[in-house]
């Protein structure tokens, strides 16, 4: 059964205000404990510049038998001369050695709640320490952090952080895992897999968010180091791919299944652009792929476009058309619909699929209140899927 | 012999006048909304204009060579006119189209100018060759073997120049499109050309029966259709609307004098553009959430209203239709002053906008007033609580005014003594663009020269607090969440706790320490901001070591009236948005020094100097031709400097008033006719090279003068006097630039024998510099440089071009 909408109002005056300092005092006891943690941690040093760049050898190349080679990390398989660097920016063949330019050189490393990755059903409430570098293989014309991903890394400033210094990062400031995310982790495979590795023996959780541009065989490797992946999935339309994001939609469908198939926690992020990827039939017929191929109980944020980068000349996203798509994912069969960036939507709650009762309330990325145990609904036991420890 | 009677081609010579000023503003209009009012592209559409009416004079200085039946030749030109004008603005309004450019996004600087130029071609080569043309019938009437034809040409045109601008921004821009427009003055030239032709004229046997016929035809043909460009014009308009933004519906187009205002819809939202750039968007009536729709507008008004304990007046600069209004009237304030520049916006917003937003405006707390935002600050006499400037990003020069320290100074002196100001502007949550990180933090440290703290606030959007001594902001939500429930705000776009979102710690102290540490070096403009720590202090913190860094680099970091760098990184980073090489380019124009126009100026001196030296011709010598055509070209250049920074200043003292600004181009066309009239009338040996120089020593005097009083404009006590001052400087300005036209033409007639080349030479030369001049001082010299620069370098242009005419004329007694 689904929660009816329309059944969560707000009720009295009194009834609002009491809910209204309940969420306050909440959020701001959550984010007491996050600040306590910062504050007991003394801050790892770590040296940064303009252009910090050192290049590594890399895997993932092969000779082509031309004297160039290909890279093999994702789907474009750019075949690079001699100093010749890919598409995204990070990858060079350097006198015949597959090279990596972003190896422990993180644009971003910071701290951030889990909700803003965003993973609503990862350890509500909890922080993670979120890396970054340079570099991109696609090219979204509304991406968001363009002036970090859409860049030559020469063109940046950038941490040096061996792996050893993130997870030390990680464990000053009381973290229990790290993320793979704001950028494209893809292009810092070799990086992301060293902490990867050094997290998961620690006991921390690995989170990626990514547009999943991946060749198979590299996430094979990935997945089994990963507990929890948000993938962009830009548009069910393969145009769409092609002319707003420069990519491929089939390669991004193919590695959310390994990803299933790899037993990693999915949520998908789809941002709707009015106009351009907004159209019912086609959001219907995504949903339904969803449900069938990667699960009904797979999280699905659609998440409110505003005028960004290259779309800065179309107005955000009309609430009604997030609302649309929310009904339309709901009533193919999904559980676990959001909208996300709308402050204050109802969307932003988590709803036990059984009961309809509001199983974990937020406001942005504040949780408000978890009404969950062990992962289930706290009123009627239904288990919500998610990893909640 | 000069003959006194009326010439029969002077309507044509008015009509040129005319239909060149208004084309001009026509296309400058579409153009505009194909580049979504892009000021860089005003200077791009300006000189491709220039360029192609320069070369048209050349075409058509070569026909007059070639054609004694001049007027048959006005006649083909008067007929092509017409449809060329027509397709032209069709073009334009599907031009995007042809370009590979998703909708929402702009145009690079390179498909803007490859647009202009070949839109533009068409036009303006038909207009180049009208100038002289017309000049070789006034020379026939005169029956003369000088070039006054074209110095009286020129002072026609400039007459209708005006008559044109004045009848296009009161009357045709209100009741006419587009279409009609242009078909209008078109029948007018060809009208123009018939009266000219009549049989009883000078000229009547110069265009021939059948080309009578087929101009009747078409002003036949014209007057049918007139009927057909209502839909015409609107066709464009939805041509042009669904590859700007496919999938909205367009509801509505109206004409201010500020740009093109559209009304669009998707779904239940309204979306307002002016010019084609989206300006915000908005809850309409049927709109089902219009709380949420409108929540950036409740953000920015909640956080600036809550950092004051009390605020019972509020000042608030544009914003108030997108919903930030109606949010401000949740608090128990006693008085909104609510500034709106344009009242065609705010008609069509009452048209359209939510019962909310209406109830908003018609409040008795609300005071409406429709004017410019800093004017008003600047001849206010109260004062305020808080003043919130919710205009777009300074990506304009007018916008930038709203930037600027001698603004926040203004606005700080309206404010009470714990009052605070709140403005906007767009960003990136990691600030590492050069552009955006440059633009903010200058925005940054122009308002801490005028306030004493300053906090920014956001991510993909920065609010700036600022407040006086004593007004303390406050990074705590808990303290601004208790303000906002005592004051039982009762708003379903914001909720209390939300203070805790906007004030999230890491991202507020990261911002802060990139926006406080970047610009204190003198190479800090070159390259994007350092990272922040790992873990940057509170804010707090940061303010009070803020005093022990290095000085902030004021020349490149402090935005302001005379100086608008903000403006120059606001189209820096539209090309890091447009994803083109010219992102590279313009941010290589901020190593250029100021001492690097010593090497041009030292190069063509030396230039001089050898050609006078191994010279043997007389009269054509070719320093001679040299001399004069870099007088020609500094004078173009140099009163185009001038006018841009004139009109800079003015626009920052006086305020953006569409009319006034009219007036100053009609007052320059003015003293450009009067210095004309009275080169013609009262200077007998046009050809003197030394009287040539002395005009050009004297416009570098001038330059230099202008330079001097500049500044001092800020001081002047009110609208009359500013008004005044820059009138006559902008008289005076194109007095000079008349003067130094037909002395030219009859220096080059003196060295070719040749009166319409001679014409046409000079004519397109002086274009080309007027283009240099405008490419210079708005993109590099008054941006970068200030404004103060651009007289500078126009005093340095004429002077060279002084120093050339002074070595040449020692070649011969003249």
């Amino acid at each position: 059964m689904q929660p009816d909408p329309a059944h969560v109002t707000e009720s009295s005056e009194s009834e609002s205000r009491r809910r209204l300092l309940k969420a306050g005092a909440c959020g701001i006891c959550a984010l007491c404990l996050a600040r306590t943690g910062v504050s007991l941690a003394q801050p790892v040093m770590a040296e940064s510049g303009l252009g910090l760049v050192r290049p590594r050898p890399a895997a993932w190349f092969e000779d082509t038998g031309t004297g160039q080679l290909r890279c093999q990390l994702c789907p474009w398989q750019c075949e690079l001369s001699d100093g010749q660097t890919g598409r995204c920016k990070v990858r060079r063949n350097h006198e015949g050695q597959g090279q990596t330019l972003v190896h422990s050189n993180p644009v971003l490393v910071q701290e951030e709640p889990l909700e803003r990755l965003p993973f609503f059903h990862v350890r509500p409430g909890s922080r993670t320490l979120a890396v970054s570098t340079a570099g991109c293989n696609m090219h979204c014309k509304f991406c968001e952090v363009w002036d970090m991903a859409l860049v030559d890394p020469h063109e940046v400033h950038a941490y040096d952080m061996p792996p050893e210094q993130i997870i030390e990062q990680a464990r000053m400031a009381g973290l229990t895992s790290i993320s793979y995310a704001f950028g494209e982790p893809v292009v810092f495979y070799e990086y992301m897999v060293e902490v990867a590795r050094k997290a998961k023996a620690e006991g921390m959780l690995n989170l990626l968010h990514t547009a999943a541009f991946i060749q198979p065989e590299p996430l094979e490797e990935l997945a089994g180091l990963m507990d929890a992946v948000n993938v962009d999935l830009k548009s069910f339309d393969p145009a769409f791919y092609r002319d707003v994001v420069s990519g491929d939609m089939q390669p991004v469908l193919d590695a959310l299944l390994r990803f299933r198939k790899a037993g990693v926690h999915i949520e998908i992020t789809n941002v709707l652009i009015p106009g351009m990827n907004d159209d019912p039939a086609m959001i219907e017929k995504m949903c339904r792929w969803i449900r069938d191929e990667i699960g009904a109980d797979t999280p699905v944020h659609f998440a409110r476009f505003y005028p960004l980068y290259r779309l800065t000349n179309l107005p955000q996203t009309p609430v009604s058309v997030l609302d649309r798509a929310r009904q339309i994912a709901r009533d193919s069969g999904l559980n676990h619909v959001y909208v996300a960036k709308v402050t204050g939507h109802e969307g932003e709650n988590t709803f036990c699929p059984g009961c309809g009762h509001k199983a974990i309330s937020r406001l942005g990325f504040i949780v408000d209140q978890v009404d969950m145990v062990d992962g289930h609904c706290k009123h009627c036991d239904h288990h919500i899927p998610g990893r909640w420890n | 012999m000069a003959i006194t009677r009326t010439p029969a081609h002077l309507g044509s010579v008015l009509m040129m006048g005319l239909v060149s000023q208004i084309a001009q503003v026509v296309m400058l209009r579409e153009l505009l909304m194909l580049f979504h009012g892009n000021e860089l592209s005003i200077g791009i559409i300006l000189a491709a204009w220039m360029a192609w009416v320069g070369m048209g004079s050349a075409i058509g200085a070569w026909l007059a060579g070639r054609h004694e039946r001049v007027l048959g030749v006005m006649a083909i030109n008067a007929g092509l006119l017409l449809p060329v004008l027509i397709v032209s603005v069709l073009a334009t309004r599907g031009l995007r189209g042809w370009f590979d450019v998703v909708p929402g996004a702009y145009l690079s600087l390179t498909d803007i100018m490859l647009s202009s130029v070949l839109v533009l071609a068409p036009v303006c080569l038909l207009v180049g060759m009208q100038f002289v043309l017309l000049a070789k019938l006034w020379r026939q009437h005169d029956q003369s073997e000088t070039t006054s034809g074209a110095g009286k040409t020129y002072i026609g045109e400039a007459v209708g120049n005006i008559a044109g601008g004045v009848v296009f921004s009161l009357v045709l821009v209100h009741w006419l499109n587009a279409f009609q427009i242009v078909v209008m003055v078109g029948a007018l030239v060809i009208l123009a050309v018939l009266w000219a032709a009549r049989s009883s004229t000078e000229f009547g046997d110069q265009v021939g029966r059948f080309g009578k016929r087929a101009l009747l035809a078409l002003l036949l043909v014209t007057g049918v259709g007139f009927v057909w460009l209502g839909p015409l014009d609107e066709f464009g308009h939805r041509l042009q609307w669904s590859q700007l933004a496919p999938g909205h519906e367009l509801i509505e187009v109206r004409q201010s004098k500020h740009g093109n205002i559209s009304v669009a819809r998707i779904d239940d939202q309204l979306s307002f553009y002016r010019s084609g750039h989206l300006m915000f968007a908005a809850a309409g009536p049927e709109t089902l959430h219009r709380h949420m729709e409108e929540q950036d507008a409740a953000v920015f008004a909640h956080f600036g209203l809550t950092q004051h304990p009390d605020p019972r007046r509020v000042l608030l600069i544009g914003g108030g239709l997108r919903g930030t209004l109606g949010e401000i009237l949740q608090h128990p304030v006693e008085r909104v002053d609510y500034v709106e520049l344009d009242e065609v916006l705010t008609r069509a917003a009452r048209d359209h906008l939510s019962p909310a937003t209406l109830a908003a405006l018609d409040s008795p707390r609300v005071n409406l007033i429709h004017g410019d935002g800093r004017l008003f600050v600047k001849s206010a006499r109260q004062s305020w609580d808080v003043i919130l400037v919710d205009v777009p990003d300074p990506a304009t020069a007018v916008l930038n005014r709203y930037y600027t320290r001698e603004f926040f100074a203004e606005a700080r002196e309206r404010l009470e003594p714990d009052g605070l100001l709140a403005i906007g502007a767009v960003s990136t949550p990691g600030l590492r663009g050069q552009g955006v990180a440059n633009r903010n933090a200058t925005l940054m440290h122009s308002l801490e020269r005028e306030f004493d703290h300053v906090l920014p606030v956001g991510d993909r959007m920065l609010v700036y607090l600022a407040g006086k001594a004593g007004r303390a902001l406050s990074t705590d939500p808990l303290e601004l969440q208790q303000r906002f429930q005592q004051r039982d705000v009762h708003s379903d776009a914001f909720r209390a706790a939300q203070f805790h979102l906007l004030l999230e710690p890491g991202q507020l102290q990261r911002i802060n320490w990139v926006l406080r540490h970047h610009g204190r070096s003198p190479a800090a403009h070159l390259e994007p901001p350092p990272s922040a720590p790992l873990r940057p202090p509170p804010v707090d913190e940061q303010r009070r070591i803020q005093a022990d860094w290095p000085a902030v680099n004021e020349a490149r970091f402090i935005n302001s009236d005379f100086r608008p760098i903000a403006y120059f990184y606001s189209l820096l980073l539209w090309g890091d948005l447009t994803r083109s090489e010219q992102a590279e380019q313009l941010a290589g124009l901020m190593r250029v020094e100021p001492h690097w126009i010593a090497w041009p100026v030292v190069g063509v001196l030396l230039l001089m100097v050898v050609l006078r030296l191994f010279s043997r011709q007389a009269l054509a010598a070719p320093e001679r031709r040299l001399a004069v055509g870099l007088a020609v070209f500094s004078t173009g250049m140099a009163t185009m400097a001038m006018q841009i920074a004139l009109l800079f200043a003015f626009q920052s003292q006086y305020g953006f008033v569409y009319e006034m600004i009219g007036l100053i181009v009609a007052l320059f066309m003015a003293g450009l006719a009067t210095g004309t009239a009275i080169a013609q009338r009262w200077i007998t040996d046009r050809a003197n090279l030394t009287i040539l120089a002395r005009v050009q020593g004297l416009i570098t005097l001038f330059a230099l003068s202008i330079a001097l009083l500049l500044p001092l404009s800020s001081q002047m006590p009110g609208g009359a006097s500013i008004f005044v001052f820059f009138a006559c400087l902008t008289f005076v300005s194109g007095l000079l630039n008349g003067v130094d036209f037909p002395l030219a033409t009859e220096a080059f007639r003196a060295i070719n024998q040749r009166a319409e080349r001679s014409a046409g030479l000079v004519y397109g030369i002086e274009l080309a510099g007027a283009c240099m001049g405008a490419a210079l001082a708005s993109a590099l010299v008054a941006p970068i440089m200030g404004i103060v620069a651009c007289c500078v370098l126009a005093a340095m242009a004429n002077g060279t071009a002084w120093a050339a005419l002074m070595i040449a004329r020692r070649s011969h007694a003249t």
